[in-house]
């Protein structure tokens, strides 16, 4: 029986009956798969950067030498460990010194990652480096050889420990964006910690656990951290690469939560497809079920048959889909290399467990509802035609239907909520194209009255079938508008990201800057042709008391930046980027100390204007009341505080200052400008030793790089998407075909010309492509408006643009596509098209 | 006297519609020995297509009972009703009733191969061969003129040798040429293969070719 069913699917797929439900099966799990492999793949190659950022999967710090415990629970794990030790010291080369960031590494540093080096001065060879330096050894950054003037093979002194300069660093994977990386960068081997007689009591030294294991192994650590009310630990954090590098993991997330939500678009596209495309395959097995069962074929033997063959569809489409989704999500990162210099891991299985899966549920979703009545259609139907089986329930159909989305959205959001969410959305769009798409034919129906007669042909066939032109413009409609939503929402996102990385984003923090110095530098910078942004005073200190009462160990540990020692500054303009949300900036010297915080940190500890807190810096309290609460732009890559004080509050404390810096564009290539210095850079720290110059430039290219590897993914799905809305164009066309062969062979046989056959069949087509890209339009319009409002806090703006791409490529796609699909209508004798139908 | 194959006692159909129920037949009784050959005749909507698909056990009659022969298939459910189908009952069809997507080769096999009949594509070859299209083997329906469609359909019907053959209107769709040599087809294989044929007919040349004629008018046998 099996090789008659295996026969039966074959000469169904020969005579045509299989290919739309079977293409629209394929495109679905194409879909699935290049999403999920792409999704998956970069992802992890994304996050196995941000972990070469920490150059680790994991890593404990603390203020203090870490704890034994969390050593043993590592090596309990399994887990490859390294550390670190980072601090600011002097360092010594005959009578040349720096304040350098030193960072203290043990020989499996980097665990992720790779340290950038050279030998020579140029940085012409580079040598990639998993290991950190030898015994003895010293690693130093290009700026150093300056500020020292040393060459390679020199020897600087780092504490008592003498040291040889072997290497140039060119890159190293966790240098981080804060302002810990202040001082020239030297790398040194553990082994000599000791020897430099550094680590004393009172020394502000940062240690760092590094960790790297599998997946299992981490989360294994990450569990056990947390139940250790390490949690709550003052002196430990648990850093992972989620939170390491915020910004990359938010657009990381953003980034992915697009794909999941095209491809799920695409999937319900495909699964629509599917539903009508087997809608029509049951009408054509209606007479061969009739006939097996008068032939005396049972039931169940069809109903065995059905699920073989279904069975059979299944496992082939899914068998391609995956093939070809493999070849898609390959193309798309071929595509996206230039920007993709990532190391992609092997593909993991669950992208191709949900590609299977999302096979049978679409097969059991979608076309077994259709198929469900056959084996109940009786077989008296070979004799009255007019016995129809009883079909499957609409509203059962619906349900099916229905909950196999519900399914998917759920495999592929890991949400249960957002995937109710969505398909809550969705259905009330569709309610609300079908509403005004019945609106629209109304008024086209009066258009009609006063045209020629192909024109009104056309157009009264459109209301004629409203029914079916329903169905298939809430389908155009919704494939449209989404199209046109993620072209918007592209849009949106980059504009937002490009916003964010203005042209002129600085190049260089300048901070440690003694009051005096601020002028002369004011002045050295303005004539290299270096601009500031604002200059700023800055002390560190402490947050103690609000209103009287000790800000407690809970009210710390929700507003993280207040925890340590904060940067305070004073400012009578209020800073770039920053908005006031409470209370009012100040327009006039106030009485007494006021100050501005920052929105969240003032609702995480729970204060409002008019509040009076303690502060306390280098060891003197004074109290300030609360005078304004800001947003802060952190992306906007200027200096950024949570607490702004009325000039004056300050002065007494001696500040430093500190100021973003655009240097003059001169370098030809990214490559070049890191390479070669800004020409700033060696005169400032040559004649103002205790200025610390950072460069943002690498961090701001690896931004960059991170957006514009985002969006080429998006790209890559929308396109998949716009196949899985050709494919329910079709199997929309599909189930009017059988009226339109009729009526058409009727018409030609009444003696219409070809001509107005195809004229009529051109206007119906294009006059359902203008709708559907019109209510398309509108509806992106719409929600484009509310998307950019409140997801992306972007100004409203209105698209014409998108109106236009809407009814025209609705226009143009539909009446190309279904005048394509249609063609047998126009070309197959009359007489022959009315035997067929007989 | 060998026992006859089909036997109905006392038939009736009626059916419901929305206000009142209709009699389609009413307490119709026959007998039909093994090797007959029977038409049935009468007007329009007299009940004959009625009359054929409850002897087929395509349908259930309101009252009385069938035997086909030796089940009673009114006592039998629908998969019992198949299973007496398959082994005893062959059809053809006024509107031929051929699969679009199949060539005349296939069309032919499709029954044998679904009792799994090993040498379905061959016996197929051989039945076409009889009704004259060796040579259209594998054109497919809609390249075939509606008497060789019909001829297929008898190719269909005999290759599986059946006890019983139901026809209905078998050329009631053809011109009366192409209707004649289609029933001098359907007599001949009928003659050969020793089978039991009930035929529904307009026809009256088609009638008088048979053994028997039952007449039925609104529903009652005549005679």
């Amino acid at each position: 029986m099996l090789v008659t069913d295996l026969k039966l699917l074959w000469r169904d797929w020969r005579g045509g009956q299989l290919s739309l439900v079977i293409s629209a099966l394929v495109l679905a799990v194409t879909v699935v798969t290049a999403v999920s492999l792409f999704a998956d793949r970069v992802e992890r190659g994304l996050n196995a950067q941000i972990s070469s950022f920490l150059a680790s999967d994991l890593a404990v710090r603390s203020g203090l030498v870490i704890d034994d415990r969390f050593y043993q629970q590592a090596e309990q794990l399994n887990l490859q460990t390294a550390d670190i030790a980072s601090f600011r010291s002097m360092v010594f080369a005959g009578d040349n010194n720096h304040l350098a960031s030193v960072k203290v590494v043990s020989s499996g540093y980097p665990l992720r990652g790779v340290v950038e080096l050279s030998a020579d001065l140029n940085g012409n060879v580079v040598e990639n480096r998993s290991t950190g330096p030898l015994s003895g050894e010293a690693w130093v950054e290009a700026r150093l050889f300056n500020l020292l003037d040393i060459k390679i093979g020199d020897e600087i002194d780092v504490g008592y420990a003498r040291l040889k300069v072997t290497r140039l660093i060119l890159n190293e994977p966790d240098r981080g964006t804060g302002f810990g990386a202040a001082g020239a960068r030297v790398l040194m081997s553990w082994d000599d910690l000791e020897r430099s007689q550094l680590v004393r009591p009172g020394s502000r030294i940062r240690y760092s656990l590094l960790m790297q294991g599998d997946d299992s192994q981490i989360q294994e650590y990450q569990d056990w951290y947390a139940a250790q009310d390490a949690g709550d630990d003052q002196h430990h954090s648990l850093v992972t690469p989620e939170n390491a590098e915020e910004q990359l993991a938010e657009a990381l997330q953003r980034g992915r939560g697009f794909l999941l939500l095209s491809g799920t678009i695409g999937v319900l596209l495909a699964g629509l497809a599917m539903a009508l495309a087997s809608q029509r395959y049951a009408s054509r097995l209606t007479d061969q079920v009739a006939l097996m069962k008068a032939w005396g074929v049972s039931s169940n033997a069809v109903r065995r048959s059905q699920f073989v063959r279904l069975t059979v569809i299944a496992l082939v489409s899914t068998a391609i889909g995956i093939l070809l989704g493999w070849a898609g999500h390959t193309f798309l990162l071929e595509l996206a290399r230039g920007l993709l210099n990532i190391e992609l891991p092997a593909p993991g299985l669950r992208p191709f467990l949900v590609a299977g899966l999302t096979g049978v549920i679409c097969v059991l979703g979608f076309a077994l509802p259709a198929l469900w009545h056959l084996p109940g259609i009786a077989p008296l139907r070979v004799l009255r035609r007019d016995i129809q089986g009883s079909l499957l329930g609409e509203g059962k159909r619906w349900l099916i239907g229905v909950t196999a989305l519900l399914l998917l959205a759920y495999w592929y959001s890991q949400s249960f909520i957002t995937a109710v969410l969505f398909l809550v959305a969705l259905f009330v769009l569709f309610g609300v194209c079908a509403l005004i798409a019945l609106q629209v034919l109304r008024l086209v129906k009066q258009l009609g009255h006063w045209r020629g007669s192909v024109v009104r042909l056309g157009l009264a066939n459109l209301w004629r079938r409203r029914n079916q032109t329903l169905i298939q413009l809430v389908g155009f409609s919704a494939t449209l508008m989404l199209l046109l939503v993620v072209t918007g929402m592209r849009t949106s996102l980059i504009a937002e990201w490009e916003a964010q990385l203005p042209d002129d984003t600085p190049s260089h923090f300048l901070f440690n800057v003694a009051t005096p110095e601020v002028e002369p530098i004011k002045a050295l910078l303005s004539q290299e042709g270096a601009t500031t942004t604002q200059w700023f005073p800055m002390v560190r200190g402490r947050v103690v008391s609000i209103n009287g009462d000790a800000i407690t160990p809970e009210q710390f540990a929700k507003a993280e930046g207040l925890r340590r020692e904060v940067n305070f500054t004073q400012s009578d303009i209020l800073p770039d980027s920053n908005e006031i949300v409470d209370g009012q900036w100040w327009q006039q010297a106030p009485s007494t100390i006021e100050f501005s915080l920052e929105q969240e940190v003032a609702a995480e500890i729970g204060i409002s204007v008019g509040d009076v807190m303690e502060f306390s810096i280098g060891g003197i309290k004074f109290d300030a009341r609360l005078a304004s609460i800001r947003t802060v732009s952190w992306q906007s890559m200027n200096p950024n505080f949570y607490v702004i004080f009325y000039p004056g509050a300050l002065d007494r404390f001696a500040p430093n200052w500190v100021t973003a810096v655009r240097a003059k564009e001169d370098a030809a290539s990214e490559q070049e400008s890191l390479l070669k210095q800004a020409s700033f850079v060696p005169k400032v720290v040559r004649e103002y030793p205790t200025a610390v110059v950072l460069e943002l430039n690498d961090v701001v290219a690896r931004i960059r790089d991170v957006i514009s590897r985002v969006t080429q993914g998006l790209e890559v799905i929308l396109l998949l998407v716009l196949a899985c809305g050709v494919m329910v164009l079709f199997a929309a066309i599909g189930v009017s075909y059988d009226e339109r062969l009729r009526e058409n062979a009727i018409l030609r046989t009444l003696g219409s010309s070809r001509k107005m056959v195809l004229g009529a069949l051109a206007v119906e087509y294009a006059g359902l492509g203008a709708i559907a890209g019109f209510i398309a339009g509108l509806g992106a319009e719409v929600i484009l408006y509310f998307v950019q409002l409140m997801v992306f806090n972007l100004d409203p703006q209105w698209h014409p643009m998108l109106w236009l791409l809407g009814i025209v490529s609705g226009t143009v796609v539909i009446t190309v596509l279904g005048l394509w699909r249609s063609r047998d209508i126009i070309s197959v004798p009359p007489l022959q098209s009315l035997r067929q139908l007989a | 006297m060998p026992a006859p194959i089909i036997r109905a006692h006392q038939l009736s159909k009626t059916v419901r519609t929305a206000d009142h129920s209709l009699s389609i037949l009413e307490d119709v009784s026959i007998e039909i020995q093994a090797g007959e050959s029977l038409a049935i005749v009468g007007p329009s909507g007299a009940g004959k297509s009625t009359l054929l698909g409850l002897l087929a056990g395509l349908d259930t009659p309101t009252g009385g009972q069938i035997y086909l022969a030796d089940y009673n298939i009114t006592e039998m459910d629908e998969e019992g009703r198949a299973r007496v189908r398959a082994e005893l009952v062959g059809f053809v069809f006024q509107t031929f009733q051929l699969l679009e997507s199949l060539t005349a080769l296939e069309n032919v096999a499709l029954p044998m191969e679904l009792q799994g009949e090993p040498e379905a594509t061959d016996r197929a070859r051989e039945f076409l061969g009889k009704v004259g299209l060796a040579e259209r083997l594998s054109h497919y329906p809609k390249q075939l003129s509606g008497g060789e469609q019909q001829r297929v359909a008898l190719a269909r019907a005999f290759a599986c040798q059946p006890k019983i053959l139901f026809a209905d209107e078998p050329t009631g769709n053809l011109d009366s040429i192409t209707g004649g040599k289609v029933s001098d087809l359907l007599f001949e294989l009928n003659q050969q293969s020793g089978t039991t044929l009930i035929l529904v007919t307009h026809e009256q040349r088609l009638a008088d070719r048979c053994d028997r004629q039952l007449v039925i008018d609104s529903g009652h046998l005549q005679n």
